[in-house]
């Protein structure tokens, strides 16, 4: 089946950054397709390569390496990264900043569509 | 439809609204801090009662396990991401977050 | 599902009151954004969400964007698929005078059912 996910909340601050990933890799255990993971409001925190969090899990890295291997459409929304000063600069490659169009396009190509947010 | 939720019952009444709204037989999982309604012995024991007597009731164990908790009401089904994600593609998902 | 399937049903499902979060806001440029896509959008309203179509606001003092307005324009996109639930509205002291916007009051079980027939449904 083909998923999209859309995530709602920054890193290290609730746990739905992290259960969205937890979710996108079991589904891809499962032999699932993840068409798209669409990052707004706070959601495009996730995808700050400088984040440095020591000894710890760093969410923009695992999923820059997730998209990578899995070839994973991931976007933050550009009206969230225009409000939160996420440039492409700032962003993890693989990352496009684009608008909520592709959240509607995710919508209409994907089986489901899972919200992870507060 | 799949019916979602990641609030404590006692701090917040999702669980509540939730069950006015999902009809009986529509799953429910319980994750985040959601999973506090699978704890026996708390004050909404009747309320998670009623739950299992109208809806499948799942509880996510990487967040049980995360959380320390022990005391798990009988008839909730403890599972893993890979059932959420069997019930995701079973059913369209309402998270009542 | 291809992408020439029958649009998508939508549903933004509006459960939080405003400005206390950001997520009436997004949920609202969601919609209108949505709204000129193929899908088959819809919005509902339940619990502290009736709070955001509620007449009289005025967030000048906090230097917020006002909601009502665009809410009162949703049906020139085009948007005319709005519930509000009816128990949560009476438990909120509310009749439909107080509102925006002319949804149609549902009870738990109409709501539950346009529910269920959604593909999507995106909380906020």
């Amino acid at each position: 089946m083909k998923f999209g996910i859309l995530v709602l909340e920054g890193p290290y601050q609730h746990e739905a950054a992290d259960s969205a990933y937890q979710f996108a890799q079991a589904a891809i255990a499962k032999g699932h397709t993840i068409e798209g993971i669409f990052f707004y409001t706070d959601g495009v925190n996730n995808v700050n390569k400088f984040m440095k969090p020591p000894a710890e899990r760093v969410i923009s890295r695992r999923w820059a390496e997730f998209a990578e291997e899995h070839d994973v459409d991931m976007v933050a929304c550009v009206a969230g990264a225009i409000y939160r000063g996420m440039t492409k600069e700032i962003a993890t490659e693989h990352v496009r900043i684009a608008g909520l169009g592709q959240l509607a396009e995710l919508a209409q190509k994907t089986d489901r569509l899972v919200s992870f947010g507060d | 439809m799949l019916y979602t939720v990641n609030k404590s019952p006692i701090m917040f009444r999702n669980l509540e609204t939730c069950l006015r709204i999902a009809p009986a037989g529509d799953p429910i999982l319980l994750y985040e801090d959601g999973v506090y309604a699978a704890v026996a012995g708390a004050t909404t024991d009747a309320l998670v009662q009623e739950m299992l007597n109208q809806h499948p009731v799942y509880v996510l164990e990487a967040d049980v396990q995360a959380r320390g908790l022990t005391r798990l009401i009988s008839g909730i089904e403890v599972v893993g991401y890979d059932r959420f994600v069997d019930l995701v593609v079973e059913h369209n998902v309402t998270p009542w977050m | 599902m291809t992408e020439n399937s029958e649009p998508k049903k939508v549903m933004v499902l509006m459960r939080r009151a405003p400005y206390g979060t950001f997520y009436i806001f997004e949920g609202l440029q969601t919609m209108l954004v949505m709204g000129a896509y193929e899908l088959d959008i819809s919005l509902a309203f339940a619990d502290d969400g009736v709070y955001a179509v509620t007449d009289g606001q005025d967030p000048s003092a906090l230097q917020m964007k006002p909601l009502a307005r665009t809410f009162r324009a949703l049906p020139d996109f085009d948007i005319d698929q709005i519930y509000i639930h009816k128990d949560s509205l009476e438990e909120r002291g509310l009749t439909l005078d107080d509102l925006v916007v002319e949804p149609e009051v549902l009870t738990s079980e109409e709501l539950a059912q346009v529910i269920a027939n959604q593909d999507v449904v995106l909380p906020f």
